[in-house]
């Protein structure tokens, strides 16, 4: 069962839209700022912000060891943007700060020629496994909003659910590693798409 | 790939949708909220309101706005108007708001772009450029909805605001907006090719060719128009069919 939804808050930008968008679907998410995480049933890392400020927070308020004991524990935890970002030890953005190191790999800046940075539109995601759980109502592509100049670059292939290509740079938009599910893109501001995949991604954490 | 947002933008003054001619006249054209809504069901990229009254009047009604649309719109939301600080930013993204244009206040003072960019990252600091032609490929800022002049090159102030961090240019050409006669051209592919993030063309746009041309011939990231689709002249579900035949990849 998943009744308690927290959503981190390290600080920075806007917690409201993931907050709505938990609620259109029937669940009433807390914000959280330090304690108590392990009540949760789900707690997402959300979208904005640097790397470096946003572990910087994570790691003064100890809520960095709390959030891998979590993790370790089997409970789910969805990650959006910074938040996927986050999961990662190490960013291009800040070298100085480490991060979460909950998946290996790394995360990079774009180096496109052509296109802007950030990587700023609505992008085709290319669901590169099966789930009937997870894509249930989605089609193998979808559309979905980014917003990011850093992508992750993963070790573990076998993490990677989707892919998005921008300009020639194809990355992993997409991961999923038991209970930790986590999008580049903004599953919050994707339209009647991202709820559906949100919803999904609900369903299939109450499944674990 | 890249595609293209097609943004309705919401012109609002104390709470409601209006559009001017070339920033006067202005008419009433609808509720924000409701508008918002519909726009986002219809296909809508993003959404824009600006509170174009905000800086001469020093309202700040859009707060409510903006968490009333922000309850059941899932698009990417900005808000422009009136935004002199931290503060306001602040205010307008815990009501909602995903992204903040600023115009008068980064002019005034450009390090607020820089700070904005850190405290609340780039992806959420969009620079609102007002551009008035002055010669043959020069255009200057205009402050203050439209009203003052500065005496700064377009061109140099977008260079300038893509090195303080802004992840967005909204640039609007005054001469053309309201006009219905097109977007400017020359100014937004000048502006395009001389930074690195990406533009929101704004101002002209009369009929659907208006947007396929601008996208076309300046590679811009995003088309901004009000009136066409307010009055509905055109659906934003025409407009991406037109330009899916024309060879440009938009959100179907």
């Amino acid at each position: 069962m998943i009744r308690r939804v927290g959503i981190i808050n390290y600080g920075a930008g806007n917690l409201k839209s993931i907050s709505k968008a938990i609620k259109v679907l029937g669940l009433t998410p807390v914000i959280v700022e330090i304690n108590d995480i392990e009540k949760f049933d789900l707690l997402i890392l959300p979208g904005v912000g640097n790397f470096g400020s946003a572990m910087k927070i994570i790691r003064k308020n100890g809520l960095s060891e709390k959030i891998v004991k979590y993790v370790s524990s089997g409970k789910p935890l969805l990650g959006i943007c910074l938040g996927l970002q986050l999961l990662f030890k190490k960013s291009e953005e800040d070298k100085n700060v480490s991060g979460l190191g909950l998946i290996k790999g790394e995360v990079v800046k774009f180096r496109v020629k052509k296109f802007p940075v950030p990587h700023m539109c609505w992008n085709i995601v290319q669901f590169e496994q099966k789930n009937s759980v997870l894509l249930n109502g989605l089609s193998k592509e979808e559309y979905f909003y980014f917003v990011h100049s850093y992508y992750p670059v993963v070790e573990e292939k076998n993490v990677v659910f989707g892919t998005t290509v921008y300009e020639k740079t194809k990355f992993c938009s997409m991961l999923l590693k038991n209970n930790i599910v986590a999008t580049q893109f903004h599953i919050e501001k994707s339209g009647s798409k991202g709820l559906k995949l949100l919803n999904n991604i609900i369903t299939y954490f109450k499944k674990i | 790939m890249f595609t293209v947002r097609i943004i309705p933008c919401l012109d609002v003054k104390n709470g409601k949708v209006v559009k001017g001619v070339q920033f006067k006249n202005l008419k009433y054209a609808g509720d924000p909220v409701k508008l918002a809504k519909w726009y986002s069901q219809q296909g809508a990229d993003e959404i824009v309101f600006l509170d174009i009254t905000a800086t001469v009047e020093k309202r700040k009604t859009i707060l409510d706005v903006v968490k009333r649309t922000a309850e059941n719109v899932f698009v990417p939301l900005t808000v422009g108007g009136g935004v002199k600080s931290i503060e306001d930013i602040r205010d307008l993204l815990n009501s909602g708001a995903d992204k903040v244009a600023i115009n008068t206040a980064a002019v005034r003072n450009p390090q607020l772009v820089k700070l904005a960019a850190k405290m609340f990252g780039s992806q959420c600091i969009v620079i609102a450029i007002d551009a008035k032609k002055v010669d043959k490929n020069k255009w200057e800022v205009y402050i203050n909805a439209g009203t003052t002049p500065t005496g700064i090159d377009v061109v140099k102030w977008a260079k300038k605001v893509d090195q303080l961090g802004a992840g967005e240019i909204l640039l609007t050409s005054i001469d053309a907006d309201g006009t219905k006669q097109g977007y400017d051209i020359e100014l937004t592919k000048t502006v395009v090719e001389a930074v690195s993030i990406p533009v929101i063309a704004s101002g002209g746009a009369g009929k659907i060719e208006h947007l396929i041309e601008v996208v076309k011939k300046t590679g811009v990231s995003a088309v901004l128009a009000a009136s066409i689709f307010h009055y509905k002249e055109f659906s934003i579900r025409k407009v991406k069919q037109k330009m899916l035949t024309c060879g440009i990849l938009v959100r179907k």
